[in-house]
């Protein structure tokens, strides 16, 4: 042992502290990878199991489309069911609403549940959705071909309607 | 040098079988996951293709309360609870219809269930209309079109003429 001189005992040292450092901070940042990959396959997994429906008649236009008068506003009523496994939160925030392809703000959207007073969206379940399309941005124009889409979790279904204009008949 | 090599690497190896330890699991329960998901959507998928639903008898006028008849044309069980009815595209909530199972039609003595949900291939569902809760129908010349909605989306509708 006598041979060992202190040249060779400080760079041991030196290359075992740089191994450490490298081992240490390879397994630090695969801990937070493989953190990001269950919570995006999670994710994944949600919208894929996510299936909602359209369920209102498209052949009762007027049962959706409301043109108001004045006491009540301008508005698009959908019923929407959850056809798919996963429960889904029933609150008007969940939902993304299109209509003639415009997006319209969830403050001007209503949910409201219609089996049971309840905060969760279960599997069968129906949702009333109401658009308030007086008080969201002016530029939607509800005249003839109509289609409004509801999109869940990644999950779209649209609905499509005719909603006679003022000159057609009634 | 020879020793403090071997040594630092060693030491790398050991951080990469950590990390691989860690990081393998965690794979694998996202691809157990999503494989899963995707079971599940493929068994929701057969379900739908399985059912098949038809009204198959318009409200008898001489009834007191409007009854519409549909027969479950599919090979799997329908949920009753989980059928919804629409009334000239009104959802009509659950307490203001009464439903009864019937297997048997045709014969002499069908047999009817009226406390049940199970809504089996070859039966019938009779829904009795609770006029009072449908808003915009008072009588049953009011209604124009009747749409019923399973529990995986499958549906069925039917029109009514005026007056039959």
């Amino acid at each position: 042992m006598a041979s060992v001189s202190a040249t060779h005992l400080i760079l041991f040292i030196a290359s075992i502290v740089v191994a450490a450092g490298i081992a240490g901070t390879l397994v630090l940042e695969v801990d937070n990878l493989s953190g990001a990959i269950e919570t995006q396959g999670s994710a994944t997994s949600t919208e894929i199991e996510t299936e909602i429906d359209i369920i209102s008649d498209a052949g009762q236009p007027d049962s959706i489309y409301d043109a108001g008068d004045e006491e009540t506003d301008e508005r698009i009523t959908l019923y929407v069911k959850n056809i798919g496994s996963e429960h889904l939160e029933a609150h008007h925030s969940a939902v993304d609403i299109l209509v003639n392809g415009q997006y319209v703000s969830s403050d001007h959207t209503e949910l409201e549940h219609l089996y049971a007073d309840s905060s969760s969206w279960q599997t069968g379940d129906v949702v009333e959705l109401t658009i308030d399309l007086e008080g969201a941005n002016g530029d939607i124009e509800i005249d003839g071909d109509t289609s409004a889409t509801v999109i869940v979790n990644d999950n779209e279904d649209s609905i499509d309607f005719h909603v006679a204009g003022d000159d057609g008949g009634d | 040098m020879g020793f403090s090599t071997s040594a630092a690497v060693a030491v790398m190896l050991i951080g990469f079988l950590l990390a691989a330890g860690v990081l393998f699991p965690a794979v694998f329960a996202a691809g157990g996951d999503t494989g899963s998901a995707f079971s599940a959507q493929a068994e929701q998928t057969r379900d739908q293709i399985n059912t098949a639903i038809d009204i198959v008898e318009s409200p008898d006028p001489d009834a007191d309360e409007p009854t519409v008849v549909a027969s479950n044309d599919g090979t799997t069980t329908i949920d009753v609870m989980k059928v919804d009815v629409l009334v000239n595209g009104q959802y009509v909530h659950y307490d203001h219809y009464a439903t009864t199972v019937v297997t048997e039609t045709g014969e002499e003595d069908p047999v009817e269930y009226e406390e049940t949900d199970i809504w089996h291939p070859g039966s019938e569902l009779e829904i009795e209309l609770d006029l009072d809760g449908i808003s915009g129908v008072d009588n049953e010349d009011d209604i124009d079109r009747v749409k019923l909605v399973t529990e995986y989306g499958i549906t069925a509708s039917a029109e009514y003429e005026e007056g039959s």
